[in-house]
């Protein structure tokens, strides 16, 4: 697959931590994976895992106290101008490549919005509460694109009608109060999708929402990922919102990416004991077998752990766990997993149960309820 | 990479029960957290100092310089008016020339002509009628004046330099002399009238028949030949004392209305509220002139006074305090396990309250503080106990001209109190918010 | 099988707004359900249906405006709003039985504003209706005096209408009493109220932020009068084993957990008073994935080792499917449907269950790629008087709301399955 799609984002041992009133914390731990056009890539992972500080590093809104201790983001095919700081990318020529860690941020200014955007979790906050929202979506547009006001409150209204919201006219004056949550972030997503930015990055867009509301959003952003040919960034730890969502899962925890592959290969054959036990964690409809649940809680990442940083809670863990962290093993040219279990010297390890029957059951029957 | 070692590859927890981990970080307390973040704020931990500094002042200053209690003698009062309006003066600080004991004076050059040299007269300027401005070493001038002065134009003693002695002091006089061997009289004279018109050394009278170490005031001295440094700090310690009686009042009243209007609501509510619009309606100086006349000068009538309304902004303040977190999940929570109100009250809602609470009452002092002297300043407010800073203030604003320190020293202090509170409650604030890690406020 | 609590015709308005533009927020419109001993009874529905509502009356942080709660057997609250209703209609009635003529007034009045509005802009007309309307009413006021005996009845049967009306209202009154005695917190009221506890949504602001977990844990205890400092550090070492944490933790405060612990520390809270009926208000929709199936896990060694009853109320369908034994759907202040889970889920009837269930997402990509969402849309209902739903059960077990021609489609909707 990696030959036919074009890649358009490579993150590269990507190290970043935060200057905390207890020490130092490490948050992102040497991560490495690639965007191709037009794909979504799901990050999965829960809190603490890392996977927002990726996010906003790769828009550029790091907090304050944040370092970069290594690695880069790579940016192929931006259209911004050629930089020469381009180490270990794959193509050494002068091709368009910059590096996201690098640049400044009036670059940044020139990205954002027209070449990478984002959309947040929490949709009540997301607007600003005393602008009524036509002008919200169209100050996007003429800040940016140089248009006139009235092209751009034009523009903006088939924005708002193109993600759904009824009567656009009448909405357009309206303030955001005067919205629900999921309306919001339709709008949000039109404001994100204004100046046809080609890069879409989702930060948990709809943990907050109903799952009605939910289902219509996930909708509407696969539908204009369609049309757009969008490349999506999905964060989210909802693993069922990621089987309805992404064409690839990388799946962190503890700072770093313990498995990535395509959807079919993460959700029907997973590798790794974590993702087995966010699997597993998740009641299967049709059981009613005791959720495999992990124990304790993730490490306090001010002191990061020398070995495998699920090696605490793992039922699987091995000795060389504690010891030393593992290199991503390859499973498939498009899946791999960094766990101990996969090196040949490993005891032949199987999933749980519990998961393999589920899996089973999956792969047979292809409707539910109704 | 090296040969991984075979052995450790076994799976070593598969059949133990995993626990959670112990908690590394140590543990911090409300109140520690908060003082941890108090201590980096440099100006307030030195404007704390400075409060605790004034109020020990307050406390033992009035001991510290008690070599002169002229003042609280009965007979020895009518001296003391000898000493009035008296430049500071602090032995080791003057060469500086504010605590130099110098003093400007104006008159005609024969009134400066013939004084010794120890009053070391400095000619400044001259106005168009011929007066001369000088500078005199005013204590040695003042001593000269009550002992031997010369009249320019008679050449005799000046009679202001008589001191009328009572029989009793007559004879102190003459017992110092005898037991010490100093001379204290000048010129003697006989008895007339049950008493002697006589001239002595002023000091040394002062010193051996009344106990008056040494004339030396470190602030100056007032109208009435007080010591300015006692009485500061006795008229501090009235101001604070008031202040935090009051303080303290109105806290409790607040509180006490502020925590049932929030906690319960509804009409209670409304109730209190309509009546605290109408308490704070009342004009304050109305009240407090009208219990002044009806009761007389007292401090407790003005503490009375301050307290009437005083309490209304905490009680207001406690009120959306109650506000606030009487809805969240915890209360509701007790409530189900069978709290009543008055132990959700004290224990779930006042601790979170707290810090707040301590904020507004140390900024809440100052304002006090001022209030009181402000009205004292005026004169509305007149102890008959004490005279209190804002009375000092007044009196010295009448001598400004000459005797500058009278003002500048009960400014100085009332500055300095109400700038530390200000600046040490604002710390607090900032050492009390964000309130607690974790909590969303 | 025991029933544990029964909620009869349970109604929660609030009131919004002031004066003449009073509106109410039904929260809870009517509801009705059971929950036996020993299971776990699950209640699902979107933000504002009245869920948590729900839950909080049963455990009286709300005072019910209507309706009735029971908990082993005994009354432990209500609302008397329909007993008030009562009354007022009676009073009403029986005005117009003494005073007849004031049905022909109210036509009249009636006719005018009708007339009125159709002619809104000519106020020529308006005029002369107005003073048509007030020579009608002046004709019947003379009537009544002119011929008493058509418009006043007999003094005996006055009197008697009078007498059935007072005894009426005092009965009702006398019933609003006792309501409002069984409501208040004292007595077998409060002896029973210890025995249902409710965890919490938030763990971030369920836990008092300046007391130790020991002291949180132990609140209950306290209330309860337990002076012994010994038995009380125990219990809560004890209970803190059970959920999963360290005896040490007794002694930390709250923000140094995670989520997940402070779950665990208010399920310790909620425990420790041995309730008998646990009121779990979306207990895991804050935390982590890996998270939720703990704390699942817990409850569920919980309610089977302390044979808990469960009341769990959540947004999330695969989890409440999956812990409980029957399911509640509830939308917008009704509940709509109530079955067991598995008959839920294989054969649900309504169609806001059905557009509900269609639009969980699956972890299972294959499912994901063919899942088809359908809308519900509450129009097409088409309620109206004459045509009003009941909560009804349509077979054992199985309860639905639906008015008279609905309930025909469903049975031959099940008949078909």
């Amino acid at each position: 697959m990696a030959n036919e799609m074009e890649k358009i984002l490579e993150v590269k041992d990507l190290q970043i931590s935060f200057r905390t009133q207890q020490g130092i914390l490490h948050a992102v731990r040497g991560i490495n994976f690639d965007l191709y056009k037009g794909e979504t890539l799901a990050i999965v992972g829960e809190s603490g895992s890392g996977k927002s500080v990726t996010s906003r590093a790769i828009i550029g809104i790091s907090a304050g106290n944040s370092i970069h201790d290594g690695g880069s983001i790579y940016y192929y095919n931006s259209g911004l101008a050629k930089f020469d700081q381009v180490e270990g990318a794959d193509n050494v020529e002068k091709e368009d490549v910059i590096d996201l860690m690098k640049i400044d941020e009036e670059h940044f200014h020139k990205l954002r919005g027209s070449k990478i955007s984002m959309i947040f979790q929490d949709p009540m906050s997301s607007l600003n509460p005393i602008m009524k929202v036509g002008r919200q979506v169209s100050e996007a547009l003429y800040l940016k694109m140089g248009v006139t006001k009235e092209e751009a409150n034009k523009r903006a209204l088939e924005l708002m009608h193109e993600v759904g919201i009824p009567e656009p006219e009448k909405r357009f004056y309206q303030y955001p109060f005067q919205y629900s949550g999921g309306m919001i972030q339709r709008i949000v997503i039109a404001i994100a999708l204004a100046n046809n930015a080609e890069i879409l990055i989702c930060d948990e867009p709809t943990t907050a929402l109903d799952v009605t509301i939910q289902a219509q959003i996930l909708e509407l952003i696969n539908r204009k990922k369609k049309e757009r040919n969008l490349s999506v960034i999905f964060i989210t730890h909802d693993l069922g919102v990621v089987a309805n969502m992404a064409d690839r899962v990388a799946v962190m925890y503890a700072g770093k990416i313990v498995e990535i592959g395509t959807a079919d290969e993460i959700f029907y054959d997973p590798r790794h004991p974590y993702t087995w036990a966010l699997l597993s964690a998740i009641p299967d409809l049709d059981s009613k077998d005791t959720l495999f649940a992990i124990p304790g809680t993730p490490p306090d990442l001010h002191f990061p752990p020398p070995g495998d940083a699920f090696a605490p809670r793992n039922k699987y863990a091995m000795q060389i766990d504690f010891e030393e962290q593992p290199p991503m093993f390859r499973v498939s040219d498009t899946h791999f997993a960094a766990t101990w279990l996969l090196h040949e010297n490993a005891p032949k390890v199987e999933m749980p149960e519990g998961l393999k029957r589920r899996i089973a059951r999956n792969r047979v029957s292809v409707t539910r309820g109704e | 990479m090296a040969e991984l070692n075979k052995e450790k590859f076994v799976l070593v927890q598969q059949d133990t029960i995993l626990y959670d981990e112990r908690i590394k970080t140590k543990s911090i307390g409300y109140y520690k957290d908060a003082w941890l973040r108090f201590k980096k704020n440099k100006a307030s931990v030195f404007a704390a100092i400075i409060l605790i500094f004034l109020i020990l002042m307050s406390v033992i200053g009035p001991w510290i310089n008690s070599g002169y209690e002229l003042a609280d003698n009965t007979s020895g009062i009518k001296w003391a008016t000898r000493l009035k309006d008296m430049p500071p003066k602090v032995e080791g600080l003057d060469w500086l020339p504010f605590f130099s004991g110098d003093k400007e004076l104006t008159g005609y050059p024969q009134n400066f002509s013939n004084l010794p040299d120890s009053v070391n007269v400095r000619i400044k300027s001259v106005n168009n009628i011929g007066q001369l401005t000088v500078v005199v070493d005013y204590y040695e001038y003042t001593r000269v004046r009550y002992s031997a002065l010369i009249d320019p134009e008679t050449q005799l003693f000046d009679p202001e330099c008589y001191t009328t002695l009572s029989i009793a002091e007559y004879e102190a006089v003459k017992a110092a002399e005898a037991e010490y061997g100093v001379t204290i009289l000048l010129e003697d004279a006989p008895l007339l009238a049950g008493s002697y018109r006589v001239r002595v050394d002023y000091y040394l009278f002062l010193q051996y028949v009344y106990d008056v170490e040494e004339v030396v005031f470190w602030f100056g001295s007032d109208g009435q030949g007080r010591d300015l440094f006692t009485i500061l700090w006795e008229g501090a310690r009235i101001s604070l004392m008031i202040a935090f009686s009051v303080a303290l009042i109105n806290i409790i009243i607040g509180i006490i209305v502020g925590a049932i209007s929030g906690y319960f609501g509804g009409t209670v509510d409304l109730v209190i509220e309509r009546l605290s619009e109408v308490l704070s309606g009342l004009p304050f100086l109305a009240i407090l002139t009208l219990l002044i006349l009806r009761f007389g000068n007292s401090i407790w009538i003005i503490i009375m006074a301050f307290t009437m309304t005083g309490w209304l902004g905490i009680s207001a303040l406690t009120r959306t305090q109650f506000y606030r977190y009487k809805r969240r999940e915890y209360v509701l929570a007790a409530r189900t396990l069978g709290a009543n109100d008055i132990r959700i009250m004290s224990r779930h809602i006042f601790p979170n309250a707290v810090g707040t609470l301590i904020t507004s009452l140390v900024l809440y002092i100052p304002r006090i503080i001022f209030s009181e002297s402000t009205y004292s300043f005026l004169g509305i407010i007149n102890y008959a106990e004490a005279t209190s800073v804002g009375m000092l203030l007044s009196n010295g604003q009448a001598v400004m001209k000459e005797s500058f320190y009278q003002v500048l020293f009960p400014a100085l202090f009332i500055s300095f109190l109400m700038l530390s509170f200000n600046l040490f409650g604002n710390g607090l604030r900032d050492a009390f918010n964000p309130s607690l890690r974790g909590v969303e406020e | 099988m025991e029933k544990l609590l029964e909620v009869k015709h349970l109604k929660q308005y609030f009131k919004a707004g002031s004066g003449g533009r009073k509106l109410f927020v039904k929260a809870v419109d009517d509801i009705s359900f059971d929950i036996y001993k020993g299971e776990v009874f699950g209640m699902v529905g979107e933000s504002g249906c009245g869920k948590t509502t729900t839950g909080r009356s049963i455990i009286k942080l709300y005072d019910a405006t209507d309706g009735e709660v029971y908990f082993k057997g005994k009354r432990i609250g209500g609302g008397s709003k329909s007993l008030a209703a009562e009354i007022a209609n009676a009073r009403a009635e029986a005005k117009r039985r003494l005073h007849p003529e004031l049905n022909e007034i109210d036509a009249a009045k009636a006719e005018s504003e009708q007339a009125l509005a159709v002619a809104a802009e000519d106020k020529e007309a308006q005029t002369k209706i107005k003073a048509d309307r007030a020579a009608k009413l002046a004709a019947i006021r003379q009537a009544v005096k002119d011929h008493p005996e058509q418009y006043r009845l007999p003094d005996a049967e006055a009197d008697r209408v009078k007498a059935d009306l007072k005894a009426f209202v005092a009965s009702k009154k006398s019933a609003i009493r006792k309501l409002k005695d069984d409501n208040a917190f004292r007595g077998e009221t409060l002896e029973l109220m210890k025995k249902i506890q409710m965890i919490f949504q938030d763990p971030i602001s369920s836990l008092n932020p300046r007391m130790t977990v020991r002291e949180i844990i132990a609140e209950g205890l306290i209330i309860g009068g337990e002076k012994n400092k010994e038995l009380i550090d125990k219990k809560v070492f004890d209970i803190l084993k059970v959920v999963g944490l360290l005896p040490e933790h007794a002694f930390r405060y709250p923000h140094e957990f995670s989520g997940g612990q402070r779950q665990r520390i208010g399920i310790a809270r909620a425990l420790i008073v041995e309730p008998e009926l646990l009121i779990a208000d979306e207990p895991i929709s804050a935390l982590d994935v890996s998270i939720r199936a703990q704390v699942i896990n817990l409850l569920k060694g919980l309610q089977k080792k302390l044979d808990l009853t469960i009341m769990f109320i959540a947004h999330d369908l695969s989890v409440v499917k999956y812990f409980s034994d029957r399911i509640a759907v509830m939308y917008y202040g009704h509940m709509v449907e109530l079955a067991s889970s598995d008959q839920l889920f294989k054969h649900p009837l309504h169609q806001y269950t059905k557009s509900l269930l269609s639009a969980i997402p699956l972890p299972d990509p294959h499912y994901e790629r063919k899942r088809q969402r359908f809308t519900y849309d509450p129009t097409k209902h088409d309620y109206g008087p004459g045509n009003m739903p009941s909560f009804v059960e349509i077979e054992p077990g199985h309860f639905i709301l639906a008015s008279a021609t609905e309930l025909e489609e469903f049975k031959k909707e099940i008949a078909a399955n």
